[in-house]
């Protein structure tokens, strides 16, 4: 949607951006008043916002994502092997 | 330290996995990953001394493998660049010339605040970011994993700030196209 010159191209690297830092005042209200009207941009907004807090989740030592995958058994082997030798 | 401790079998064992799923998350080369699990734990046998039980042996051997994670990127770096090309220059939403979306976001139907509790989707997520450009997935990994602040990216990794928010903002991009083909529309 082309709101106030503001278009859906512009918004979007700006609330991918907000998330990092904070941005120009102006940018700020650009941005605000084009997601106030245009309600796709406001689900890309939240989609961003949900990965974010999926991908703080991924960096949890417990964390789920690779649940599938370990060390084989002769990875575990050589590993033991290799720290008994520096004992 | 107590003596169960000072047995690296029982590191292997009890911490392996868990060290090399950590690693994994961050360093998408399993090979690369064993490395740095096996260069932690040697780092950790060598600094047995140093721990003092102020912390659990697991957040221990975490702290000294978040260090060899980042020396790895840092190594990483000497060979790599982080320059935007011109064949990086792919937007998977791309826009029709007046700037509306050419694919309209649509609504996931999930609240932000409960996203994280979504196993499905935490591991859809994992995959999708294997399949990141590894320009992309590493800057990635240093702001929203490592939560590294942008000076520090920057700095210590040679990034031009307005090509980090366009890396992130590519890369966040092609996430979230990813998801919607293998989350959302399997959900």
């Amino acid at each position: 949607m082309q709101l106030m010159h503001i278009t859906c191209k512009d918004t979007s690297p700006v609330i991918s951006e907000m998330l990092d830092q904070p941005v120009s005042s102006a940018k700020y209200w650009r941005t605000r008043i084009h997601l106030a009207m245009c309600s796709v941009c406001r689900y890309y907004k939240t989609q961003l916002e949900i990965l974010t807090r999926v991908t703080h989740e991924l960096a949890d030592e417990d964390s789920p994502a690779k649940m599938d995958v370990s060390l084989s058994p002769e990875s575990k082997a050589q590993l033991k092997k290799v720290l008994k030798s520096q004992q | 330290m107590n003596k169960e401790s000072l047995d690296s079998d029982l590191w292997v064992d009890r911490y392996g996995d868990l060290l090399y799923r950590y690693t994994l998350v961050r360093v998408n080369d399993p090979d690369a990953a064993q490395e740095i699990v096996q260069v932690t734990l040697l780092a950790a046998l060598e600094a047995n001394k140093s721990f003092e039980g102020r912390s659990s042996e697991k957040s221990w051997l975490f702290g000294i493998l978040k260090h060899k994670i980042l020396d790895h990127y840092r190594r990483l770096k000497k060979h790599k660049t982080f320059d935007l090309l011109p064949e990086d220059d792919t937007d998977p939403f791309d826009y029709q010339p007046d700037g509306h979306w050419k694919s309209l976001p649509i609504d996931w139907k999930l609240d932000p605040e409960k996203a994280a509790e979504n196993t499905q989707l935490v591991r859809a997520l994992a995959g999708c970011m294997d399949k990141l450009p590894e320009k992309f997935r590493r800057i990635f990994v240093l702001k929203e994993i490592e939560g590294l602040s942008s000076d520090k990216i920057c700095n210590e990794f040679n990034v031009k700030p307005t090509n980090l928010w366009v890396i992130l903002h590519r890369a966040r991009n092609q996430l979230k196209k990813c998801l919607e083909i293998h989350w959302v529309n399997k959900v």
